[in-house]
């Protein structure tokens, strides 16, 4: 059974300016020790899509439609208290972006780290210690790292505790929003390297959100890529990167600069929909150098190229 | 391109350090004053038709560099030697030349030539929002420049320059965008604001501090490619700071790499990318991921350890020693020259040296 | 956006945020209330304010009393102030000269030696009389009665009823009645005279015995009538010179009567009524003379429990005067009559002074020193704090230790203090308040401009070289507009207290009128302990109500404004 089934969610923003389709109709399925990478620019719903897995849609957003099957269960059916207890953490853990920011300045890492296993497995403060000390080996710390106060810490370090912070309950899924954003280029090498471990050895199912595609390269085996609140590319890695067939991944792949050939980078023109007004048909045809007729009228469906591969594009069939 | 011989910029031994405040213990027993060390001791050229890159990782230094460029903070030490125009050379006064035409920009100068200077050195900041007042409109963004240095004797005049300016940063029909507000156009069309700004008064400097880290991936190159057709059309030299060595290689011309306020290695693109001299570089060009995914099955191996010190306690000998997997006895106790390996490729590092 | 725009996009969010265009809509009506003054209230009362006693006695207005429209409240109606106009007059007069008259004369005086007198013969008649008339000092014997009619409706008594007289020319002399009479009659029939010695039974208005002598000292003094010395073609006589006023005041002379002491005099004047109501009187009274006079015969009445006596009241003036030769006829008239109860739209005073004039004119002082002082101050305090903050170093230091120093000063007493030496006018006031008021704000702005200051744009700004001057105008000051509007709306409330207070210490300009000025009036006369709710609470309610507009503006500014919540 698959670990992760989400079905047709919607996500939407109920706005004074209008209705915000932040995710519209997004589906995919997620194995267990498997990493998804979902890849998008700003505003294609990535993030929101995130939230709506953990149940922590900021108001005014709501859950308009659609299932989330965490291990046979809808959490889209379950009640706050329920999704509090059962599943938020130790289910589902997040790393939310910029959180190594997020840490309260005047709590020491262990006190922090203390909290969830205190609440959430009712554990006293000197057990809890032995099994933070156990993770934050596990994400390369080391043990004196407990006593000291985030601002003590490097960039580097913040992270890896939020990390540790996010497996303490062993969970089953870690979903991971742009973990890398705000470090350097070294230090995101060492954290991706970690996750590379984490996921080695602890078997969990994750979704890597980015919006740098190199980076989903060195951690996913599937790969979605998002656009306009609508997944318009999904299968493996190797499939979504050596044979890219929607042209928004196509143009993604050659806007990046590569350090290590010659080849020159294009961009995309425009910018993306206004996802209270979006462009009817397909959202992406404002921008598409292949666009057709059907494309202003037809929203394309998901379809499937080769075993896996799927893409949402007019251009196959 | 065309190449000039002479450098425009000549900098020699730019320093910039900020004093930390002093707690009661350390003024009491007069302990000596410390400093954060962010620029310390920094050379290099640029030249027309080129883009210099300073790349490093966050706090080596590379935004104060800038930042002492355009003279937004004043140098502690060291020269900026900046090469003006005929036309403006023939407006400030004997004395306040270097020598061979180079006014050095560290030293206090007076007001006229320095507001006269400024307009040669322009900056374009990282964030395309926050650069541009959210209260004006664009129009009054473009036009601040030309009242600030009398350029244009009419509004009629003035509006000329800015419809212009628009249109040379691709923000067509100019009068569609004269009106709006910031936060009415993308991250894109903001940059491109800010860009137009910095080219209206012509400068010969332009500093472009992370001008594309915060847009959109799939229209970096838009404004990267802007950057190259704008210094097409004028004699324009670029000092393009970045932290990300992939877009670096793509865009310019020669790189200097900065680690804790000294430039470890600097060269032409194709030999610090393709052929790394120092530890450092080599370290930074081994952690950029590729869009391979059979990476996903090996670790990157990146050959550096622990983290970056902090700039107020630099370590001693060789700044970068306590990270380098190479590191000897002597890199712990004297700080390396620079050395040229190859013509116009420069290392600071021992293991370059012949003993 | 062009300003029509930006006005119509004003409107628009204003729409958004309620108490925005509530805050409006009051200030409109409260501006146009103030330039409406004269059409509300007559501009004279406000100039007569302070120290024009006449201007307000001739206006008769009671004092304290409250709202005329507390009847549509009120269980028990009170009588509303008014002129009464049925005055019935009657003027005689009996000529000596006239040998008819001098008979009718006789008749009165001596019935008898009248009789004898008619059956005489013509011309023994005629001889008789004119040795009369070489005895009688007068020429002309004169009887005027004036009636003024009062039909008490009300279920209370009035507050008093006063009657102006126009009298004169009386002369008074040795040996000389001039008779005066006031009766006062009662639904019920009981009538009583006000005038100590006189009758109640008037049948004949000819005969002396039942008036009072004007002669009397006494009787001057009780009712107030000034007598001087006039010239007549006799030489100069002493008399009550023509046009004098006799303003006879119900209440006062009743107080003056009951609070005496005197229970001889009392009951003089009240014997019929105390008879009436088996009551007796042996030591001063403590009732209200008007409840006293209006209410029923029964038990209780001298300690004021009696009820009322609802019905139709006369007062009767009745005068018999002498002329002697050489001087004019005298002259009478009830000039007014006027009955005094509740009065107008806000009441009165304790020197019976029209509150509503007073209210509505300080209006008008409490929106010019309270808009001039919060926007000048707050101008000022904003300009201060932008230039100190984004100066920075020694110039900001110098510049907060100087606020610093001012906003710890003692505000009250330096008040005091500065209100004595420089007198207090109004415009003194306004500009000590700006003195002491710019501070406050400059604390706030100097930490919104350190902030702003860090901004990229303002980088940029200084990248293109603009200088320090075009950076704080076209750059911070725009970023801190919003705020300083919604202050100065939020600081117009405390403006308009500051100067209340001091008019209710006793420091106001003692020349105009503002509500600080009222309450002080109120806080002095006692007026809560007195019950007099409507001299306390408009002003206070005024106060509070061009607070709230205010607040209801700013806040709605600060919604709108504020550039952190501009979508």
């Amino acid at each position: 059974m698959a670990l992760l089934e989400v079905k047709e969610l919607k996500t939407y923003y109920y706005t004074l300016r209008g209705v915000v389709r932040a995710v519209d109709n997004v589906s995919f399925t997620l194995k267990r020790g498997e990493v998804l990478g979902i890849a998008g620019e700003s505003g294609c719903g990535k993030s929101t899509l995130a939230w709506a897995l953990l149940g922590l849609i900021p108001p005014p957003g709501k859950i308009a439609g659609g299932s989330v099957i965490l291990d046979g269960t809808d959490i889209t059916k379950l009640s706050e208290n329920d999704l509090r207890k059962k599943v938020r953490w130790k289910k589902v853990s997040m790393i939310f972006q910029g959180a190594m920011n997020a840490l309260t300045p005047v709590f020491t890492i262990e006190d922090q780290l203390a909290e969830p296993l205190i609440i959430h497995k009712g554990m006293h403060k000197n057990e809890a210690r032995e099994r933070i000390a156990e993770m934050l080996k596990a994400v390369g710390l080391d043990r004196t790292v407990m006593k000291r106060y985030p601002h003590e810490l490097s960039g580097g370090q913040k992270q890896r505790v939020i990390i540790a912070m996010a497996l303490l309950l062993n969970p089953d899924l870690v979903i991971a929003d742009e973990p890398t954003t705000a470090l350097d280029v070294i230090v995101q090498a060492q954290i991706m390297n970690l996750f590379k471990k984490i996921k080695k050895e602890y078997n969990i199912g994750m979704i890597f959100i980015t919006h740098d595609l190199s980076l989903i390269a060195e951690i996913a085996d599937k790969v979605a890529v998002m656009y306009a609140g609508k997944i318009v590319e999904i299968g493996s890695s190797d499939q979504v990167f050596g044979n890219p067939r929607h042209p928004y991944t196509q143009g993604l792949l050659r806007s990046i600069p590569r350090i290590r050939s010659k080849e020159k980078i294009t961009w995309i023109p425009g910018v993306p929909p206004d996802l209270v007004r979006p462009p009817p048909g397909c959202r992406f045809f404002p921008r598409c150098k292949y666009v057709k007729e059907r494309c202003r009228k037809e929203e394309p469906e998901l379809k499937e190229v080769e075993s896996g591969h799927f893409v949402a594009c007019h251009l196959y069939g | 391109m065309r190449m000039m011989s002479e450098p425009v910029v000549k900098v020699r031994d730019l320093m910039k350090y900020f004093p930390l405040r002093r707690g009661i213990k350390e003024i009491i027993t007069m302990k000596p004053r410390r400093f954060v060390k962010a620029v310390d001791g920094v050379s290099f050229d640029m030249h027309i038709g080129e883009v210099f890159c300073l790349v490093g990782e966050s706090g080596c230094g590379k935004t104060t560099t800038g930042r002492l460029i355009t003279r937004l903070l004043e140098p502690t030490g060291g020269h900026i030697y900046y090469k003006p125009t005929k036309e403006v050379a023939s407006q400030i006064p004997e004395k306040c030349f270097a020598e061979n035409g180079y006014v050095d920009l560290a030293r206090k100068l007076p007001k006229h030539v320095d507001k006269l200077l400024r307009r040669e050195i322009q900056i374009v900041f990282q964030d395309p929002f926050g650069s541009l007042d959210p209260r004006m409109k664009v129009y009054d963004i473009l036009k601040e420049p030309l009242i600030v240095h009398g350029v244009g004797s009419s509004e009629g005049e003035r509006r000329e320059i800015i419809y212009r300016a628009l249109s040379e940063v691709k923000l067509v029909p100019p009068e569609q965008f004269m009106n709006r507000y910031p936060h009415m156009l993308s991250g894109g069309q903001r940059q491109r604001v800010a860009f137009a700004r910095a080219m209206i008064l012509k400068p010969t400097v332009v500093v472009a501090d992370e001008p594309v880290s915060m847009l959109d991936v799939s229209i970096r190159a838009e404004i990267l490619q802007l950057m190259l057709d704008l210094q097409a059309s004028r004699d324009l030299a670029y000092l393009f700071i970045t932290h990300d060595l992939a877009v670096a290689s793509y865009l310019c011309t020669r790189i200097a790499v900065m680690y804790l306020g000294k430039i470890v290695e600097m060269g032409s693109t194709d030999d610090v990318i393709n052929n790394p001299q120092h530890p450092y570089t080599k370290a930074l060009i081994a952690a950029v991921p590729e869009p391979d995914p059979k990476n996903r099955f090996k670790i990157r191996e990146v050959p550096i350890k622990g983290e970056v010190p902090s700039a107020a306690a630099i370590p001693p000998g060789c700044r970068f020693h306590p990270r380098c997997p190479y590191a000897m006895d002597r890199c712990s106790k004297e700080e390396p020259p620079v050395l040229e390996v190859k013509p116009g490729h420069y290392v600071s590092c021992w293991l370059h040296t012949k003993k | 956006m062009s300003s029509v725009e930006r006005i119509r996009w004003f409107l628009g969010e204003l729409k958004r945020v309620k108490s925005g265009l509530v805050g409006f809509i009051l200030l409109f009506i409260l501006i146009g209330i103030t330039l409406a003054f004269p059409l509300l209230a007559n501009p004279q009362d406000i100039a007569n304010w302070s120290g024009h006693g006449e201007y307000w006695d001739q206006k008769m207005l009671p004092k304290l009393a409250p709202p005329a429209w507390i009847n549509v409240f009120s269980p028990v109606k009170y009588p509303v102030t008014r002129d009464l106009h049925s005055i019935k007059s009657t003027y005689k007069i009996l000529n000596m000269s006239k040998d008819k008259d001098l008979m009718t004369y006789l008749k009165l005086q001596n019935p008898q030696v009248a009789k004898a007198l008619e059956q005489l013969p013509e011309s023994q008649r005629k001889q008789l009389f004119n040795n009369l008339r070489k005895n009688l000092n007068f020429n002309y014997l004169v009887f005027a009665n004036m009636s003024v009619t009062y039909d008490l409706k009300a279920d209370a008594p009035p507050s008093n009823l006063i009657v102006l007289v126009k009298m004169g020319p009386i002369v008074l002399r040795k040996g000389f009645v001039q008779g005066i009479n006031i009766l006062f009659t009662r639904p019920d029939g009981i009538t009583l005279t006000f005038i100590p010695g006189a009758s109640t039974n008037i049948s004949n208005p000819w005969d002396t015995n039942i008036y009072g002598d004007l002669n009397n000292v006494k009787l001057l003094t009780m009712l107030a009538l000034p007598t001087s010395i006039i010239n007549t073609s006799e030489g100069q006589v002493k008399a009550i010179a023509p046009n004098t006023t006799l303003r006879f005041s119900i209440r006062d002379y009743m107080a003056a009567i009951i609070n005496s002491g005197n229970p001889a005099l009392i009951n003089a004047i009240l014997a019929p009524l105390i008879k009436s109501a088996n009551e007796s009187v042996t030591s001063s009274l403590f009732v209200d003379p008007m409840a006293l006079l209006m209410s029923k015969a029964t038990k209780g009445l001298l300690e004021g429990n009696a009820p009322i006596l609802k019905g139709e009241y006369k007062i009767t003036f009745m005068f018999l005067v002498k002329v002697p030769k050489g001087v004019s006829l005298p002259q009478f008239k009830v000039q007014r009559a006027r009955v005094l109860g509740i009065y107008g739209l806000m009441g009165t005073d304790v020197q019976g002074r029209d509150l509503w004039p007073a209210l509505v004119y300080g209006l008008r002082w409490a929106l010019i020193i309270g808009v001039t002082v919060a926007v000048i101050s707050t101008l000022i305090g904003v300009m201060y704090g932008v230039i100190s903050g984004y100066m920075g170093g020694y110039i900001d230091l110098v510049m907060t230790r100087i606020a610093q120093i001012v906003y710890s000063l003692p505000v009250l007493p330096l008040l005091i203090i500065l209100t004595y030496f420089f007198g207090p006018n109004i415009w003194n006031i306004v500009w000590i308040l700006i003195a002491f008021g710019w501070v406050g704000i400059v604390f706030t702005v100097r930490s919104m401009v350190l902030q702003i200051k860090e901004n990229l744009y303002v980088e940029a700004a200084r990248a293109i070289g603009a200088s320090p001057w075009r950076i704080i105008f076209k750059h911070v000051f725009p970023q801190i507009l919003p705020y300083t509007f919604a202050s100065i709306a939020l600081s117009v409330p405390g403006a308009i207290l500051a100067e209340a207070g001091l008019s209710f210490l006793g420091l106001g300009d003692p020349n105009i009128v503002t509500w600080g000025k009222i309450l002080h009036s109120a806080q002095a006369a006692g007026a809560t302990l007195k019950g007099a709710w409507w001299w306390v609470i408009p002003p206070g309610l005024g106060i509070a109500i061009v607070g709230m507009t205010f607040v209801f503006i700013g806040y709605a500014l600060d919604r709108i404004l504020n550039p952190r919540l501009i979508r």
